[in-house]
Formats: C-alpha cells, structure tokens, sequence
C-alpha cells in the first residue's frame, strides 16, 4: 500500500493515466460478456501507447471505459482510472457517467476521434458548428472568437480552405476530410490525452500515411498523449512508444516498441507478427497464419484464453489456471507460464 | 430550390387533371345517365310519363348523347371555370355545398395534424429514450390499441361512454341554439368546446402509428456513431439528444406528413358521418346514398387535392430541413 | 477453502459446455429452423396467431359453432341481455354449466321491457345438441350444433331489436369479414407482385410509369373512394356478387403498398452477386424473378401480407357500417354494428358493440403475428 502510493508520488510528473484491474462487462440475455477483463496499463505524458488486437479484443471498450463511454448493457465493474489533472488524481472510474466532473472531462482533458468518420460527424449540422459546439462548451470565449480558433484548428489539420469548410456538411466531404475535422475537434481544446480508436482504418492506404504523420506533427505541437487504438501493427511501429497486446479482453503482453518488435515474449505477439508481409522475404513463403478463431466471448472455458490456438500450449498448465501479467525484463510484461 | 418548387407545382398539375378524371369516371359510374334518372323520377313521382322525343331533347341539352371524351372535356372546361355543376338532390350549385363544408374539414384536419404530432412525437421520444421503461409499455400498449381500434368505433365507443355516464350526446360540432345561426363569438365559443372529441378520434390512429415510427427510428439514430461523438465531447445528455438524434428522427417523420394526411381525411370522413360533423364526409355521404354523383364525385376530388397540397408542403419543409436532401434537389 | 473453489468452477465449467453445445447446434440450424425458434420466442406473436386460429376455425364452421339460427326471430326476447354461464348455483358446484332462463318485466318506472335472470329455470347447456336446421357450407343439410340448451334459445351475446341471436350472428358475420381479409389481399397481393416485379425487375420508363401511378393513387383518401366506388354498385346485385365487387374495390387502393414493397426489395436484390450469376449463366428474366429472387425475399412479402390484412378487414366493416358495402341479409361484422348507430340504443343495449370487440381483436391480433414474423423473417439480426 505505501510502496503503491510512492510510486504514484514518484510518477507524478511523467505519468498522465494509470488504469488498475479494470473490468468492463456486459450483461447481455445470454450472460455475462467480460469486454475487458482485469486490464491495467499507465501511459506517461507526451507518450503515445499503442494498444494492438483482433476486433473484438475489448480494446475500443477499454478506450471508451476511459471516457466513461461504454454503450448500454455494458458496466465497468471494477478498477481505477486514474487522471493526474494538475497535481490531483481523479478516479474517473468512480465518476457518474453523466455527471458534471466526467462531462468537463471529456473533450477538455480527454478528447476521442472514432474509426467512422463517415458517421462520427452529424448529418445535418455543419462541421464549423460541430467543431464550436465543443469550443464553447470548455472555454470561457465569444462566438466569434469561437470561429476564428475553429478556423485556425481546421487549418492546423491541413484543410486548405477552412473558410468555406467550416460552413460545410460531412458528406460533402471526403473520408480524409472528415477525419481531419475530427482531429480539429478533438484537439479544439487542447486536451492532455487523444484516444484514437482506429482512426485510418476506413481510408485509403494513401490517405491514411497522411493522417498518421498529421497526428505525429500534431503531437510534437500540441505535446499530448495519444492512446492509438489499432490492428496494425505497421500503424503501431510507425506511431507508438510503447505497445499493449490484448487477446480476448486480456493485456497479454505490455512492452516499449523496440522489445515488442525485436523480442516479443507471447505466443500470440509472435504470431501477430509472423503474419505481417515484409519487404525481402523470400517469395512463394507462405505468411504464418495463427490456426483456429478466435472463441465466443461468451462462457470462456478455464485456463489461458489463448489456449486452443497456442502452439506452446501444455496441457495441464495451461488449461487449467490463467497467468497473471508478471514483468519478465524492466518494463515487459508478459502473461504466459513460459515465463515464470 | 426554386426550380425544385416550380417543378413540384407542375406535378401538382398533373395530378390534379388525373383527379379530374377519376372525378368523372366516379359521376359516369352508376348505371344510366341524369336524363334516366330523371325521367325515372318523373314517372314515379308524378306519374308522368315522358314522350320519346322529350327524352331525345333532354338528352341533347344535357349533352348525355355525346361521346365520353366529348362530355369529359366540356365538363372539364365548366370546372376550370369554377362550375362544378348542380346538386341534382339539394338544387343547388356543388361549389356553394363545397364552400359552405370546407373551412370546417380544414380545419379539423389541420387541428387532428397538430394533436396526432403533438401526442406521438414526445411519447414517440420519451419511449426511445426509457426504452423498456414502465412509461414505454404504456406507449407501446398505446399504441397497440389506437392502431387496432378504426376511428368510426372509436366515435361510437366515445359517444356511447359519454352518454352513459354523463348523460350527454357529444355528435355534431355546434349547439343546438347555434346549429342555425350565423357566426358569432358565441358560436365561435361553442364550436372550440365541440372539438376536442372529434379531433382526438380522428388523431388517435394517426398519433399511435406516430409513436411507433418515432421510437424505432429515434432508437436507429440513438446507436449511430456521430451520438457518442457529442457525448465524447462532453456535451449534456438533454441536450445532445434534441440537437443530434431527435432532429435527424424527426425528419423522415415529417415526410410522412404527407402519407398521414389521406389517412386523415379518410379517418375524418367516417368520423364527421358518425358524430354528424358539419364537414364534407357526410356531405359525400348522403349525395352516394342520393345517388347525386356530380357531387360525390367533386367533393373526393377536393378531398384529394388537399392531400396533394399537404404533400406538397411536407416536400418542401423537409427539403428546408434537411440539408442532405437540399443538396440532392439543387444538385438535380 | 481452495478445494470448493475449484469444485464451483468446474460445476460452472459443465454447465458452460451445455451452453456452448446449444449455440453450436445455432450456428447449423436452417433459416427456416432460426425463423421458427425466433418467432416462438415472441409470446404476443404466438397469442396473436392461436387466436387468429380460433377465430378462423369458428368461422368456417359457424354454423355448428352457433347455437340458433341467424334468420330465427325470437319474439320473446327482443333486445335480450347477454346471458351469464353458470357453474354454481345454490346446490353448490356442477360440471355441467347451466344459464338461468329469462324473465321478462316491464320497469314500472320508464315503462321499458326488462330481463331478468328467473332462478328457477335452469337450463344446462348440452353439447352436440339438436337444434335448428342449417346446411354446412351450402352442401350437408343437417340440425347438429356444438352446444345449446335443450328447450328454449340461448343468447350469449344477447339478442337484437328482431330477437336474433347475436352469438350466431357475429359467428356468420365472422366469416364474410375475415374472409374479405384473406381474398383481399390474396388479388392485391397478385397484382402487387406483377406490378412491383416489373418495376423493380426491369425499371427504367416501365419503373417510372408505375411509381407515378402509384404516389398517385395514394394521394387519393381510401374511405372516400372506397365509399364512392362501392355506392356505384348496383343496389339489385345479390350478396355474393357484391362481395366480390366490393373485394375488388378495396383491392384497387390495396395492391400499392405490396407493389412499393415488392419493387423496393427487388431493386435491393437487383444488385445482389447471385443474380449476376444467374444472368451470366442465361437464365431469362422470368426465370430470374421467380427461381432467384422471390424465394429470396418470400418471408419479408408474407410480414407484409400479413400487416395489409387488417386493412382490408377495416375497409369492409366500415363500408359495411356505413350501408354502402354488404346489406342485410347478409351479416359482417360492419352490417352488425349498423345497430350501435344510435347512442340512445346503444346506451340501453351495449352488447350491440361486440361486433367492434370481434373487429379490435382480430386486427389486434394481425398485427402482434405481423410484428413477430417480421422479427423472425430477419433471424441473424439481435
């Protein structure tokens, strides 16, 4: 208990969010669906933690239990979500999720862009007055100041006639465009962590170069933290200092990006990248695939989630107790029995 | 936008020459002709019996002798001319019978409009927003009933509880010491107590279906990503509903106005016959039961053509509304 | 301590793999096997249905099921109140329900003809009795009804100003109102799959034709035009034939909605890779539409068929109500409650609107199955 409270004392400076054993669940007819099950990471500031997985790996819940976001039949059921905000910590976790404290929160200290950006903006409201909503909503300024800094936004992300943008609708935008507003919007009030939850995804492959490397010039201006939420792990090379693996709403692995490329420990990290293409590989090699799907998340049967597709399985072991998240080198964490 | 309005008031046109005919094919329909009728009438009233050649010379008169399209396009050109003919059963010009009805059956119609919306639509959203709540079972058992139960049964189950238990009969729209006086503030008066009754039966079915429509598409747009945008945002949850989702449901809901409105004025007609309204569907009721086809036949065509005229202002609030589909009509 | 733990988990864990074993036989049912168990999780769908079931049957049978015949005047009973069935009476409980006879006084006070229940004439209630003539379906001439009392008549909904009973009569009445439904919908639903098949199958100038007539012959208000075409109908036609006209009228406005239906899903399917194929392969359009796209989308047209009933059943009763559709002798439904007109009657006699009662439930009833069979015609969807 003190050692806990040292560190969180030590880490006052450099750490921005420390999430703790956080468990969402759902509660569906069916039973019990656990999202996100006893995850914990830290992300200090200035950093950008990247979080890789299949869909359905719980990590867009993961990001929206941050927000206190999560859609109806979902609950986070236990753990903290602490915000160092100016000295203070907030527990958001405790939060009501449409109380005051969480909505002055939101889109001022943490803001969030989505993975559609062909439906995360309203159909019959004009960009300029989506981006303002959020200007006026956190700070104390004018309408018409309000426009100006909307329109300096739009232009930071690159759109190159804000002045006829701003009064424009989504769909006369293109996918590209429309995140970019997004960007604009997040970033409107200069929040402390952007939570990107795959926001190239949709786009083209040029336009999503495009993008990332905008967020990457954004960051070094703005100076937040980016938790970015993906499958790819090119993306993830690209962009992240530090990397969490989640297979079926576990962390199964937490490393810094060079560890994680250059010496991944969990079988399910090593099969993630086996099967990415590369440049000079030989030809006629066959990618690596990882056998089997990926289980109903409902009633997970006993033991490591990621035992039925593992090739290192060993029965007995394996199938019969869950391995807890144990720092194998300084700073990688790994939950797997084959390092104990 | 302009040209969007001009091209609708052309369809308008269109539409209302399509009414004229079904207009006339509803007047030719019942076997013979006026000069039969007449001559029926004759011989049974007064027991005079019509030489041959009277009949020929009516016939010629009334022009019953002449092709279909010949007796369609004459009477077509009296009608462009305000002439719609005589009520052969009131003797009386149909426009004046039309004149005297129409404000009324406006008027109710527009007033079941307003109730119909403002009925189903705060239900319609308060169900969506409390879905599986107490209130919404109650709307949605609502809504059950109002859908199942016709407006002409609806009337008599009003009348008959209100005269068993109060001991009043609630038909007609004015009180007897009214019934034939002209307009006054006292009249006016009594009419507004009148209403309520007829424009509830006949804005029930319409609010019920209403409250259906809104509840799905509201819960549509409630799981749409662009709401969890705003919500991300830190807007309020009161208000980030009626800015974001309840305006992009309400739309499609407008455009129904113009589907609503013939219902309406179905419901309506079946409704004033029952509570014995001052408004054209008894009107058209007793000219069909008369057999006075000249009048049938324009009272449905008015009738008809304010659902059109209704389509035609739902059309354009919603293009006024909408900016999607103002971008589709401009870009036309 | 540890050891119950494990024995919990592995109880949780045996019931899991029932679990898992339920939802794999899911991921190899049929469509056909999804819809049926979606469908029968929906309890308003499958009251809706069962009562639909029993109201069909009642009608096709309604001269066994009514106890008296529909013409037969009961002098003695003019306006008779509901009788109530009994089970007990001052003996105790009998097996055998009874209804007491009744009597009839004049209030001293307003001088109306009363009813009361007369204690001592019990009449219990037989099954399979012998009662009034009647031919079943116009072909077995025969006097076996399911119940009734053995002397005297039996008024379970009460009687009317001629003394009928209107048990009996809603029973026949059931069968002209229901029946229009079905044969209503059945013309409509013919000529809206020709009609909206072609629109949606070929588009273009045959799709524009079609939409236009269509938006047009909504716009017109259906009570008025059904009411102005159903006035045109000769007044010397017999029941049968004015049946029919009065089917078709109703079939004129009705055929829109399934056409617009139709054509909306075809265009959806137009565009669909199977068809493609088809049309690489050669197959000619007819060939197309009814091998590839009606059994595509034939559940979502029977949802749709099944909403468009209580409209036609609406449209016949008001008419009906109005006098302008079917006329006495016959009887629906509409022709019935023709006698709730006046409120100073109806007041005095509110059985007169059971007929409304029997109109309230069965479109109720339409609409909980049609409900429930959409929700099952969609069995992928949550």
């Amino acid at each position: 208990m003190d050692f806990e409270n040292k560190t969180i004392l030590n880490n006052k400076n450099i750490t921005l969010l420390q999430v703790k054993n956080l468990k969402v669940y759902f509660y569906l007819e069916e039973g019990i669906l656990k999202a996100v099950d006893d995850v914990s990471f830290d992300i200090g500031r200035k950093k950008v933690l990247g979080i890789v997985g299949e869909s359905g790996c719980g990590k867009s819940v993961t990001a929206q239990s941050i927000l206190r976001i999560v859609p109806h039949p979902g609950r986070t059921v236990e753990g903290e979500i602490l915000l160092h905000q100016n000295g203070n910590l907030v527990d958001l976790a405790r939060l009501n999720p449409s109380g005051r404290e969480i909505r002055a929160i939101r889109g001022k200290e943490i803001a969030m862009i989505f993975q559609e950006p062909m439906t995360s903006l309203s159909p019959i409201h004009t960009i300029g007055n989506q981006i303002m909503e959020a200007v006026l909503l956190h700070r104390d300024i004018s309408q018409s100041e309000a426009r100006e800094l909307t329109l300096e936004m739009l232009y930071k992300v690159g759109i190159s006639n804000p002045h006829q943008r701003i009064d424009e609708y989504s769909y006369q935008l293109s996918g590209g465009l429309r995140q970019r507003a997004m960007i604009a919007m997040a970033l409107s009030c200069n929040p402390s962590l952007l939570i990107a939850d795959e926001p190239t995804t949709a786009l083209d492959v040029t336009v999503q170069a495009q993008i990332l490397e905008l967020m990457k010039e954004l960051q070094r201006e703005f100076g937040m933290s980016i938790i970015y939420i993906t499958h790819n792990l090119g993306v993830i090379a690209e962009i992240s200092d530090e990397v969490l693996v989640m297979y079926l709403g576990k962390a199964i692995e937490h490393a810094n990006i060079d560890e994680i490329f250059h010496n991944p420990l969990h079988p399910y990290t090593i099969g993630l990248l086996k099967s990415i293409p590369k440049v000079g590989k030989k030809a006629r090699t066959r990618l690596e695939a990882i056998k089997g799907i990926v289980p109903p998340p409902l009633d997970l049967p006993r033991g490591c989630r990621f035992y039925q597709r593992c090739r290192e399985a060993k029965e007995g072991i394996c199938n019969v107790d869950n391995p807890s998240l144990i720092e194998v080198t300084k700073g990688h964490r790994v939950s797997c029995f084959l390092y104990k | 936008m302009l040209f969007y309005v001009i091209r609708r008031l052309l369809y308008m046109i269109i539409i209302l020459f399509l009414l004229s005919v079904v207009a006339f094919i509803i007047i030719q329909l019942p076997p013979g002709d006026y000069v039969s009728a007449y001559v029926a009438e004759m011989q049974s009233m007064r027991g005079e019996r019509l030489a041959e050649e009277e009949i020929i010379a009516l016939r010629k008169v009334y022009g019953v002798d002449r092709p279909m399209y010949v007796q369609y396009s004459k009477w077509l050109w009296k009608l462009s001319h305000g002439n719609f003919g005589m009520s052969l059963q009131l003797q009386r010009p149909v426009i004046d019978l039309i004149a005297e009805r129409l404000p009324l059956t406006v008027l109710i119609c527009i007033l079941a409009t307003i109730f119909t919306y403002a009925v189903g639509m705060p239900i319609g959203i308060y169900s969506a927003i409390r879905q599986y709540s107490i209130g919404d079972y109650f709307s949605t058992v609502f809504g059950f009933i109002g859908l199942a139960v016709p407006n002409f049964l609806l009337a008599l189950i009003l009348m008959f509880l209100f005269y068993k238990y109060f001991g009043f009969s609630i038909g007609g729209l004015f009180s007897l010491q009214y019934m034939d006086a002209s307009w006054s503030a006292g009249k006016f008066i009594d009419m507004f107590k009148h209403l309520p009754i007829p424009v509830i039966v006949i804005g029930t079915p319409g609010a019920a279906a209403l409250i259906r429509t809104m509840r799905g598409c509201l819960l549509d747009e409630l799981r749409k990503q662009y709401v969890i945008t705003a919500r991300a945002k830190g807007l309020e949850e009161r208000t980030l509903l009626f800015k974001y989702p309840v305006r992009v449901a309400i739309n499609p809901i407008i455009s129904t106005i113009g589907w609503t409105l013939p219902w309406l004025i179905s419901g309506g007609t079946i409704t004033s016959i029952v509570l014995g309204l001052p408004t054209t569907g008894p009107l058209l009721f007793e000219a069909l039961l008369k057999q006075d086809m000249e009048l049938a036949g324009s009272i449905l065509m008015i009738l008809s053509f304010l659902t059109v005229i209704g389509t035609f202002i739902s059309d354009i609030l919603l293009v006024l509304l909408d900016p999607r589909i103002r971008y589709e009509k401009s870009a036309v | 301590m540890r050891n119950q733990q494990f024995r919990k988990v592995y109880k949780a864990m045996k019931n899991n793999k029932r679990k898992i074993s339920a939802e794999e036989k899911l991921y190899v049912a049929t469509q056909w096997q999804l819809m049926r168990r979606k469908f029968k999780k929906h309890k308003l769908a499958i009251l809706g249905g069962t009562t639909l079931v029993i109201f069909y049957i009642l009608a096709i049978f309604c001269g066994f099921f009514s106890p008296q015949g529909i013409y037969k005047q009961h002098s003695g009973y003019i306006y008779a109140p509901p009788q109530r069935i009994h089970f007990f009476d001052e003996e105790g409980f009998h097996l055998r329900p009874f209804v007491y006879g009744l009597e009839r006084k004049i209030d001293t006070i307003t001088f109306r003809k009363i009813y009361i229940e007369d204690k001592t004439r019990k009449l219990p209630i037989y099954f399979f009795v012998r009662g009034d003539k009647y031919k079943l379906w116009n072909l077995y001439s025969t006097d076996i009804h399911f119940f009734g009392v053995k002397d005297g008549p039996i008024f379970l909904f009460g009687a009317d100003k001629l003394g009928r009973d209107l048990f009996s009569r809603n029973l026949h009445a059931a069968r002209i109102s229901l029946s229009i439904g079905l044969v209503g919908v059945a013309i409509s639903f013919i000529l809206g799959c020709i009609i909206g098949g072609i629109s949606g199958y070929f588009g273009g100038m045959a799709d524009m034709v079609t939409q236009r007539v269509i938006e047009f012959l909504i716009c017109i208000p259906t009570i008025p035009l059904w009411m102005s075409l159903s006035a045109a109908l000769p007044k010397k036609w017999p029941p049968t034939k004015i049946y029919f006209g009065i089917v078709i009228i109703l079939s004129i406005v009705g055929w829109c909605g399934l056409a617009r239906v139709v054509r909306g899903k075809l265009l959806e399917l137009r565009e669909e890779d199977f068809v493609m194929a088809a049309k690489i392969c050669g197959a000619t359009s007819g060939r197309i539409i009814t091998r590839h796209l009606l059994p595509a989308f034939l559940s979502y047209l029977i949802v749709n068929v099944t909403l468009a009933i209580p409209n036609m059943i609406l449209g016949e009763t008001s008419l009906s109500f109005l006098g302008l559709g079917m006329r006495a002798p016959a009887v629906s439904w509409g022709v019935l409650l023709q006698d709730a007109q006046n409120v100073r009657t109806l007041a005095l006699h509110p059985w007169l609107l059971i007929p409304g009662l029997c109109v309230i439930i069965t479109i109720l009833a339409f609409n909980f199955l049609g409900d429930g069979l959409r929700d099952a015609a969609d069995p992928y969807k949550l």
